[in-house]
């Protein structure tokens, strides 16, 4: 991956948060790229980072008790992180899309859907210099909402909210989300608050819009499974740091990290049918006082002398595949 | 829906029915003698019983009672012993003074306090929202009746700004009535001089009936702001690109408003009941002088009247804000 | 059957008052972290300093004051409508009283007005309350029905229409406003039992025997004690806020006792000249009422924080 045809690159980002107990490090030199067209997934347990990262390329992150510390986004070789917020506006949505985890506390309950697919849709259309009249901006999202098959949409886009099931609301925030032609859609645990039957349907949804508009996706999971059937590329984040990235087909038949090796073991398969379910020992580390070195140390059953002291950064150990750890050279 | 309202005024109708018996069964344990109190204190013991027989006071307390119903049906509130007009009249007379003068605090503390409650959850901590926080904690401690002393004080007796009293000045001619609504009948008839009149005495009373209410509904609308504020959703509409101005204003403010609703409701409650302070203190002809004054000479018809009157008019702003809810929040619904 | 559990004794710590102790520790802890949560906030610190100025004045005032002939009755026609100078701190009144005294002494009257009604209020409220929630069935639709008759017309408005019924007078007012506020008390009570007969730990109550009394009075009533507390210290403000209000139109105290409203009223006719006349005594009820407005918030703050619920005042 070059960077000149890289779209969005993320460089060396730190960010800080306060707390009550003190000032958690929740990212520590994240650094990836997503090219024009290309899919990439960053996969990692709860609190290691990802939802910060893509809150981050949004800018949606409170300012204080959030710090962002160092590091770049670039989108088109401009920083994210120096915007202001009218430039801020005219990237959201339109240029860069989010789509969100729980679609019943994203959507506004008092409003009904028309009314907030219109704003958002009239919104993009101030920011290209032009404007749209409430009609067209309504016949654009019913086309939306066609496009994200919800069934009758010219009478269900009446309706509120609450009027919707589970799965259709995330079709809704999918429609909401595709309505600016974005060039990049970032998903936040799309499917995590839904059904495994609507999991399906909706990662469908996902991958068929992908090919018929062509959006770069950076895809956030806790589930590597998702993760595989959507992403061509994947970054696995432990406690802020990536630690291997590559692409899925990589993944799958060569990990290189202890992390990554660890989680696939733990996978189940349908045919163990005995045995105990493989775990990582230990839990993840404190973000307030992270372990010396590489954060996965006290846990990784390869440690060494050195993970105890230094940090390790990406390094390129076969084509497209890049891991974090001195197993595959040492500083 | 209709369903809803017809279910609601009917137990509004019951409601005001045990309000009555209520009151009833309280004035039979007082000691006093309604009629002689009416005769007055020089009354010969002829004109006590001339003033029992004629306000049917001679009779059982459950006869009073019955018979007070059958003057309910056919329009008959009884008389009042102190005006000894029927208490009808006399509340025809009166409650457009005080429907005018709560309708225009009512409105004036909604459309105050509710833009300051979100100018103050939008700038949290900083001077504005110092300033009404005190404003707020200190309003509702704050006697009605002294803050408009207080405000006649500076403003109408020392300096000369506004009125001290009434409806209008002495020179001023009310407008053709239509309405019975100085403000709105002086407008319609194109007469400018009575509205500036109007409005220069309704001010005073209009601001000190409102203080406690611009106090709890600046308090409310703000802790609600700062609630929604915090939602997921408002993230979603920021993603989208959605301008702060349409974010703050509609689409947090419409969810804000929900809770805020009710403390209207309450505050109009209490803005009924301070009519009784304020109109006396600003010799403002409604209906709470005239309780009050009714009040002091145990005239108990009036009385009777009042509250029937103000019981429905509370009721029927309880129904109109529950009504609102359904205008702003979809999922309730009104079988 | 093992022999071992029945011979089973609690190892005996050094005396009954250290039993004590330890048995009521988490109780302690709570009380030390209420009052440490309480102190943190200025203004509930300022609302307890108020009240407590207020009780202290109530208490010791008639011992303090300097005319206590003043009070009631006296006339000294000489000195009437003086300037707040250094001797009549707040001035005198028409007939030569002096207001400091009377604003003092007046301190006494509101806070047995205060209590009366919120302590009626509580003792009518509250049982009937309990009784609705635990019972249920008819006796709770009842209940409430005359619940909300009650609270179907504004308080002062009933008051007035109460005191319509009975006369003018300082325990006709009391009669009336004690009246109004009980219905808040039924529904805060009848509220919170509902709730928390739904608890599990009333239902293991239950099963092991425990009779209804035991678990009113064991279970359910500790457990309304923080919103009452809340309320009540709320209410008494605005109790002695309407009692003041009644006084001032003329059918609560009636002169020459010295209530703040009554004294407000009868300043009416003295503007502006005599100003201090009204001055005074409402800067009495403002502070009085503050104080307990700020205590009552700090309650809620630290006894019942999530109930940011706006009960019937």
């Amino acid at each position: 991956m070059n960077t000149e045809s890289s779209i969005l690159t993320v460089k060396d980002l730190r960010i800080h948060f306060d707390t009550f107990e003190g000032r958690a490090q929740v990212l520590d030199g994240c650094s990836f790229r997503l090219g024009k067209g290309d899919t990439l997934g960053l996969v990692g347990e709860t609190g290691c980072g990802k939802s910060i990262t893509a809150k981050a390329i949004l800018g949606l992150l409170p300012v204080p008790p959030t710090r962002i510390v160092s590091g770049e986004i670039l989108f088109h070789d401009k920083n994210l992180l120096s915007l202001s917020e009218g430039e801020w506006r005219r990237i959201r949505g339109s240029q860069i899309a989010m789509i969100f985890q729980d679609p019943m506390t994203y959507l506004n309950p008092v409003f009904s859907i028309e009314k907030q697919m219109v704003d958002v849709i009239r919104g993009h259309a101030r920011h290209r210099n032009g404007s749209m009249s409430r009609r067209a901006a309504r016949e654009k999202a019913i086309a939306l909402l066609e496009a994200a098959h919800i069934a009758n949409p010219r009478s269900r886009i009446r309706e509120f909210p609450h009027e919707f099931s589970g799965g259709m609301r995330q079709r809704v925030l999918i429609a909401m989300a595709l309505a600016g032609d974005p060039e990049i859609l970032i998903a936040d645990e799309p499917t995590t608050a839904l059904d495994v039957t609507i999991q399906a349907q909706i990662l469908r949804l996902i991958k068929e819009l992908v090919e018929r508009f062509h959006h770069s996706v950076l895809l956030i999971s806790h589930d590597l499974g998702i993760v595989a059937s959507v992403c061509r590329r994947i970054a696995v984040m432990y406690a802020g740091d990536i630690v291997e990235l590559t692409t899925i087909e990589r993944i799958f038949q060569s990990p290189a990290h202890p992390y990554t090796k660890g989680l696939l073991r733990a996978i189940p398969d349908l045919s163990t049918r005995e045995g105990k379910l493989v775990g990582i020992t230990g839990s993840i580390p404190d973000l307030i006082d992270p372990p010396k070195g590489c954060r996965f140390h006290p846990r990784c059953p390869y440690v060494m002398g050195v993970c105890k002291e230094v940090k390790p950064v990406l390094k390129e150990v076969a084509e497209e595949h890049q891991v974090a750890c001195f197993l595959f050279g040492l500083p | 829906m209709k369903q809803y309202i017809v279910k609601r005024l009917l137990l509004i109708i019951l409601t005001l029915f045990g309000l009555i018996t209520v009151i009833f069964m309280v004035s039979r344990v007082a000691p006093g003698d309604p009629a002689r109190l009416a005769a007055g204190p020089d009354a010969t013991e002829e004109m006590v019983e001339v003033m029992r027989t004629e306000f049917g006071l001679d009779k059982p307390l459950f006869v009073q009672y019955i018979s007070y119903f059958k003057g309910l049906f056919r329009g008959n509130l009884g008389r009042s012993i102190r005006t000894r007009r029927f208490v009808l009249d006399d509340l025809i007379d009166f409650f457009p003074a005080t429907f005018e003068l709560t309708v225009f605090s009512l409105l004036f503390a909604v459309v105050v306090a509710i833009p300051f409650g979100v100018l103050c959850a939008v700038y949290r901590d900083r001077f504005l929202d110092h300033v009404a926080r005190v404003f707020s904690v200190s309003g509702m401690a704050l006697p009605m009746f002294w803050l408009a002393l207080m405000l006649q004080l500076f403003l109408a007796l020392r300096f000369d700004f506004l009125p001290l009293g009434g409806r209008l000045g002495m020179l001023t001619d009310a407008p053709t009535k239509i309405t019975h609504l100085f403000l709105v009948d002086s407008l319609l008839a194109g007469n400018w001089h009575a509205f500036q009149d109007a409005l220069r005495h309704i001010i005073l009373p209009a601001f000190v009936l409102s203080f406690p209410a611009l106090a709890s509904i600046i308090r409310v609308n703000r802790a609600e702001m700062l609630e929604v504020l915090s939602r997921d959703f408002i993230i979603s509409a920021r993603a989208h690109g959605i301008s702060k101005v349409r974010i703050i204003g509609q689409y947090a403010l419409k969810n804000a408003l929900i809770p805020t609703m009710t403390m209207v409701g309450l505050r109009y409650g209490w803005m009924l009941g301070g009519t009784i302070l304020v109109e006396t203190v600003f010799d403002w002809p409604g209906i709470g002088l005239y309780a009050v004054q009714s009040a002091v000479y145990s005239d108990f018809q009036p009385i009777m009247g009042v509250t029937l009157l103000i019981g429905i008019n509370f009721m029927m702003a309880n129904l109109i804000i529950d009504l609102v809810y359904g205008a702003l929040d979809p999922r309730v619904r009104y079988e | 059957m093992n022999d071992a559990w029945t011979n089973l004794k609690p190892i005996k710590t050094s005396g009954i008052w250290d039993q004590w102790k330890e048995e009521h520790e988490s109780l302690f802890r709570d009380i030390r972290l209420s009052l440490y949560l309480f102190s943190r906030s200025p203004l509930s610190v300022t609302g307890m300093i108020l009240v407590g100025v207020f009780f202290l004045i109530a208490l010791i005032g008639p011992m303090i004051v300097p005319f206590p002939e003043d009070a009631t009755g006296a006339v000294h026609m000489s000195q009437k409508l003086i300037e707040p100078d250094s001797r009549f701190w707040f001035g005198t009144d028409e007939m030569g009283r002096d207001i400091f005294t009377r604003v003092i002494l007046g301190t006494r009257i509101s806070l047995r007005i205060g209590l009366i009604i919120v302590c009626v209020a509580m003792g009518i409220g509250v049982p009937l309350g309990i009784t609705a929630g635990f019972v249920g069935g008819w006796i709770n639709e009842v209940v409430m029905r005359i619940t909300d008759i009650f609270l179907s017309i504004p308080g002062l408005l009933l008051a007035l229409a109460i005191i319509g019924a009975l006369g003018p007078g300082i325990t006709n007012s009391m009669i009336a406003l004690s009246l109004v506020w009980w219905p808040g008390y039924v529904r805060l009570v009848q509220g919170k039992t509902l709730s928390l007969k739904e608890e599990a730990f009333i239902e293991a109550a239950h099963s092991v025997g425990a009779g209804k009394a035991r678990i009113i009075f064991l279970h359910i009533l500790p457990n309304c004690t923080s919103p009452i507390i809340v309320k009540a210290s709320m209410d008494m403000g605005m109790a002695i806020l309407a009692a003041a209000g009644l006084g001032f139109v003329g059918v609560g105290a009636q002169p020459p006792a010295p209530e703040w409203g009554a004294m407000i009223s009868a300043a009416r006719n003295y503007l502006p000249n005599w100003w201090w006349y009204a001055v005074f005594p409402g800067l009495a009820i403002f502070v009085t009422v503050l104080g307990f407005n700020l205590l009552g918030d700090g309650l809620r703050d630290i006894l019942d924080p999530q109930s940011r619920g706006y009960y019937r005042e």
